[in-house]
């Protein structure tokens, strides 16, 4: 792979062979570009991602309640609220960690009572984690192509002989991360141990491990938390060229209400569980309930747990 | 760097000593390797036996000036009874020279220098345990079980409750139990213990105690729904006290309780206290410091604070004697191997063939101040263990006293047996079986 | 692997130089050695410790799960060979050792089961069942041990088609052969995607499976190559080092020596399973001859038992605190002081 993209330029989808991208995103390229073009509210097209009715207590205290949520193909949706509001639980539910009360999830075509974890890359669903959530031991570039492990069939004794599969869909993979790491601006750093860098750097690995597999569904929990004020422009234009370039649809956690409005199509605010307002940003900004809520003192104990 | 040359000074020196004493064995010296145990679960068998060993071959060093004008010297090396580590001692040791033979006392690390000793042609002595096939000096010809297999233990226990019943026709619905240590050792008599049964008519049952024995409720509860005459304690370690004192509890008397060689120490019954009273076990040497060869050794020895047991309280106490006999027993090989060879330091092979003819009758024996300390002796080129006698002892409260005669077991109903495992061994290893003792002597 | 090689060859090549060398440095050693005693007392032992390490490490340092139960696998490969030599004899011996060591692989398969539910402490308790069931197994049915009445077998003769490995040095070379095979195999897995699916699984489980990494296969494929490899160094241990196998040999005690020898030597490395090894073979021996040297008739063998425990025990503390990645990254730290070279990107 002798071009490699740079920051300034979207994923350049022509270098893709087709082929392999019909494998990222389940066979369906055609209608994730489609979605880029059209606008996410009157798209003919299933929502990439639908909630219906969710629920989710621990122990008795409701951490969500009867939450209704859809996110349309090349979407950015932001989920705002005070701490504890149910944000983080809901990407955990999106991503089958937390098994809901009641209620039903939907990926495009699929609908699920409970969401296989172990199938969400296969699904096209990635994810990035409120808290670093890297793989230390490897480096920045054995730690992007993970975002594509799924993809990887052949079994231990073909990968130790390097059969001819293993070893394409190996170079496709590297290819692929490698590309990602130049558009994100970590050429630099590729051979260092992800746990050995800053913070912000941490964030942007996981944030390409995430973009590698390019998903249909990207969920990004707090990314720009803990960065600089630069890094954030930057990061948030990334997240938006990944929607740009091939049509992702994104649900973003975020507290900085700046960044939100300035990155996403809609935004939706929960409190205590409920949703309570879900709108344009500018929407959303005039929402008396929603100025209610974040005058109001932000809750504490926090059950976020990932 | 003060300490760094210190440390290279003593490293050079202590070079120098080592060669030194590599150099000082070219005068006339047999040699013998020690894989000592004195640390680990089983250092009180191993201070014990390899104390008693040491005793007697400092006793022949400074009474008559080592085996006729060759002194007899030793090394030792800890193995902890672990057989990496004795494997690793015999590495280490087995390239110093006039080697007379290795007496390691263990099974596992006898079974790993097999292979060793008899491409190296050095004997191996495995007294009063090893494998029992190996009796078979055909196909073993290195290896010798001295005085004791473990066939002959068992057929030695029956003999001897035969005797207390008044003849073998008495035997004859008679009840024993054996109580059998978990492990391979434990289990190995199982079938000899059956094969007497049938040959006698007596009732069996063969119970296992789980390693390490500490637990033994529900074993003696089944003894005393079985109301057996006897039981065997084929014990090892902390298993015998227990055993001892949970028949206590139970309330099987000590006196019917017959323990094996593994199970007759002091060491054994000394923790059992008051239980140990009147219990009986097999062994092939007495104990007790009566015998004047242990008085020469606790006189001479010991006299010059040469001895080598650091609690002369233990002199003459079963391991030690055990040791004894086997200092009694390689010391006279050497001997009679040096009356066919010459009196000098002899190759491991020709000290071979003098245990081949390690033959003391009761006289020699007692000529050597040994009598009523052991019986006697007769190894032969095909039969490596030598016909040893055992006897009984009960325990007092406070020490051991014999109280049978040199009882012989019944080696020919054993032999049969013993060969058909020897020809399997001969078979898988393509070992060419001896057929007669004639064979040369390699150099 | 186009996409490997151009960043990475420059340190590649070093790299293969050097594991060159010391394969090279490896078998030279043979007629250096001199005495059978380095050879057999030191260096096959230590072969066979380093496999079962290295064996260890796949499972404990890269896939992150704990495990007290290497010894049973050594036995399981042990026996396992000594069987199929017993009841196949048309089989050769490599077929053997490969067959044994598939055979620990499916028992390491089965007590792996439990990682899939337990982590951490729970499961390295649940690996006790393994050491515990494998002994008392191959005690409790002598069919294992050929009904030989004491339990206690002695190996067969080491030989591939009509060579024969019996001195010290061919059963050195035999063993040398198999752990250099073995452990290149384990590098190259180490470095495909199952490698980093290991150590994914190991940093962070729940990332694994959101991204879609297989995690109960590679948990299971995790116990199946390290037991494999263990039990493969059981071979070595019983057949190429002891000449004899019994299961007494194979107890708790070894097995937390292998652990030992991967936190001193340096998780997750292949190469300080080797040092680790090193270390724990050589050391008692040269602390016994430095203590005799030094203190002299003081020094006996309870003193340096006890002296011994004492050290190694200090050292795992002052490694777990200290440096975690043990011998190795001082190793490595020491090298980068004499030659500032760039370091490989990660450890192995």
């Amino acid at each position: 792979m002798t071009a490699i993209a740079t920051g300034a330029g979207a994923f350049r989808l022509e270098e893709i062979p087709p082929r392999r991208y019909a494998h990222v995103s389940g066979g369906r390229p055609e209608q994730a570009l489609e979605g880029r073009v059209d606008e996410s509210a009157k798209t003919p097209v299933r929502p990439a991602l639908g909630l219906a009715s969710i629920s989710l207590a621990f122990g008795g205290v409701a951490a969500l309640r009867e939450i209704d949520l859809e996110v349309a193909q090349g979407e950015i949706l932001a989920v705002i609220g005070p701490n504890g509001a149910g944000k983080s639980s809901l990407l955990n539910i999106v991503s089958g960690i937390y098994r809901l009360d009641r209620g039903e999830v939907r990926f495009g075509e699929n609908s699920f009572r409970e969401v296989p974890t172990s199938k969400l890359a296969g699904l096209g669903v990635a994810r990035t984690f409120q808290n670093l959530a890297l793989f230390k031991g490897l480096s920045v570039f054995d730690n992007v192509p993970m975002g594509l492990a799924h993809r990887v069939r052949a079994g231990f004794l073909q990968q130790i002989v390097g059969s001819l599969l293993g070893r394409r869909i190996e170079a496709e993979n590297r290819a692929a991360a490698e590309e990602v790491i130049g558009f994100l601006h970590l050429t630099e750093v590729r051979d260092r141990l992800t746990g050995t860098l800053p913070y912000g750097l941490q964030k942007r690995v996981e944030l390409a491990r995430a973009l590698v597999a390019r998903p249909k569904l990207l969920l990004l929990d707090e990314p720009f938390a803990g960065v600089t004020l630069t890094e954030k422009r930057e990061l948030s234009q990334h997240v938006r060229n990944a929607r740009d370039s091939f049509g992702a649809a994104i649900v973003l956690i975020e507290h900085d209400i700046g960044v939100v409005m300035g990155l996403s199509d809609r935004v939706a605010v929960l409190d205590y569980g409920r949703k309570i307002a879900d709108g344009t940003p500018d929407q959303v900004r005039a929402d008396a309930a929603v100025i209610d809520a974040y005058l109001g003192v932000a809750h504490e104990d926090d059950k976020e747990l990932i | 760097m003060n300490v760094m040359r210190r440390l290279k000074v003593t490293m050079a020196a202590a070079l120098a000593v080592g060669l030194a004493s590599t150099l000082a064995a070219h005068a006339d010296e047999q040699f013998f390797p020690l894989q000592s145990y004195r640390v680990g679960p089983y250092a009180a068998g191993g201070t014990g036996f390899f104390g008693g060993f040491i005793d007697y071959l400092n006793l022949i060093n400074i009474r008559d000036g080592g085996v006729n004008g060759v002194k007899l010297t030793w090394d030792e090396g800890e193995t902890q009874y672990e057989v990496e580590r004795g494997v690793e001692v015999y590495e280490r040791l087995k390239s110093r020279p006039g080697i007379a033979a290795w007496n390691p006392l263990s099974v596992g690390i006898a079974y790993a220098m097999i292979d060793r000793i008899t491409k190296d042609k050095v004997p191996l002595i495995t007294i009063n345990h090893g494998r029992t096939d190996s009796t078979d000096g055909r196909v073993f010809p290195y290896v010798f079980p001295l005085l004791l297999n473990p066939y002959s233990e068992t057929s030695g226990i029956v003999n001897y409750i035969t005797s207390r019943e008044g003849g073998a026709d008495k035997l004859k619905g008679k009840k024993i139990v054996v109580l059998y240590h978990g492990s391979p050792y434990g289990k190995e008599t199982i079938p000899i213990y059956k094969l007497l049964a049938d040959k006698y008519g007596f009732e069996l049952e063969q119970i296992e105690v789980p390693h390490p024995g500490n637990e033994q409720q529900s074993q003696w509860l089944s003894i005393r729904r079985a109301k057996p005459d006897y039981v065997v304690l084929r014990g090892w370690g902390v298993m015998n006290p227990v055993a001892l004192k949970t028949a206590q509890k139970v309330g099987f008397p000590a006196d019917h309780i017959i323990g094996n060689v593994w199970s007759n120490s002091e060491e054994d019954v000394i923790p059992a206290g008051d239980a140990a009273k009147g219990y009986i076990a097999i062994t092939t040497q007495a104990s007790g410091a009566e015998y004047p060869v242990l008085q020469e050794v606790i006189k001479t020895v010991y006299g010059a604070n040469k001895g080598n047991l650091e609690d002369k309280k233990r002199i003459g106490s079963v391991y030690h004697n055990l040791g004894i006999v086997n200092g009694i027993l390689n010391v006279e090989a050497v001997r009679i191997a040096q009356a066919k060879f010459g009196k000098r330091t002899l190759t491991g092979d020709e000290v071979r063939w003098g245990f081949e003819h390690l033959q003391l009758d009761p006289a020699r024996v007692e000529a050597l101040g040994a009598k009523g300390l052991f019986h006697s002796i007769n190894v032969t080129w095909d039969n490596h263990e030598g016909d040893g006698r055992v006897t009984f002892q009960q325990w007092d409260g406070s020490k051991w006293k014999v109280v049978s005669d040199w009882i012989a077991p019944d080696w020919a109903s054993l032999r049969p047996i013993i060969e058909k495992s020897s020809a399997a061994y001969a078979k898988e290893h393509n070992i060419k079986i001896r057929a007669s003792g004639d064979d040369q002597v390699g150099q | 692997m186009p996409a490997l090689s151009s960043a990475k060859s420059a340190w590649f090549s070093s790299e293969a130089l050097w594991i060159g060398l010391v394969i090279v440095a490896a078998y030279g050693i043979v007629p250096l050695a001199g005495t059978d005693y380095l050879l057999d007392a030191v260096l096959t032992p230590f072969l066979a410790l380093s496999l079962a390490a290295v064996g260890l490490n796949v499972l404990t340092g890269y896939a992150g799960q704990v495990s007290l139960g290497s010894a049973a696998f050594l036995a399981v490969g042990a026996y396992a060979a000594y069987n199929l030599h017993l009841r196949i004899p048309a089989l050769p011996l490599l077929v053997d050792l490969v067959l044994a060591g598939g055979v620990a692989a499916a028992i390491g398969i089965v007590f792996g089961l439990p990682s899939l539910r337990l982590r951490g402490f729970y499961l390295a308790v649940s690996t006790l069942a393994a050491q515990f069931f494998v002994q008392w197994a191959l005690t409790k049915f002598s069919w294992f041990s050929n009904d030989n009445p004491s339990g206690v077998i002695d190996a067969p003769i080491l030989s591939i088609g009509s060579i024969s490995f019996t001195s010290p040095a061919e059963r050195y070379v035999f063993s040398l052969t198999i752990v250099v095979v073995l452990t290149l195999l384990t590098l190259r897995l180490l470095r495909s995607q199952s490698g980093r699916n290991f150590i994914a699984v190991r940093d962070h489980e729940i990332t694994a499976k959101v991204i879609g990494v297989p995690h109960l296969r590679t948990k299971l494929l995790a116990f199946a190559i390290s037991s494999f490899l263990i039990g493969i160094a059981g071979v070595l241990w019983a057949i190429a080092y002891l000449r004899t196998v019994e299961p007494a040999g194979f107890n708790l005690d070894r097995s937390f020596q292998i652990l030992f020898i991967i936190v001193i030597g340096g998780l997750a490395s292949l190469r300080g399973s080797f040092i680790g090894a090193a270390f724990i073979v050589v050391f008692p021996l040269l602390l016994s001859r430095i203590g005799a040297a030094l203190l002299g008739s003081v020094f006996d063998s309870g003193v340096l038992e006890m002296s011994q425990r004492i050290v190694i025990g200090g050292l795992i503390i002052a490694f777990l605190i200290a440096e975690p990645r043990g011998l190795i990254a001082l190793w490595d730290r020491a090298w980068d002081a004499m030659r500032p070279v760039r370091r490989p990107v990660y450890p192995t």
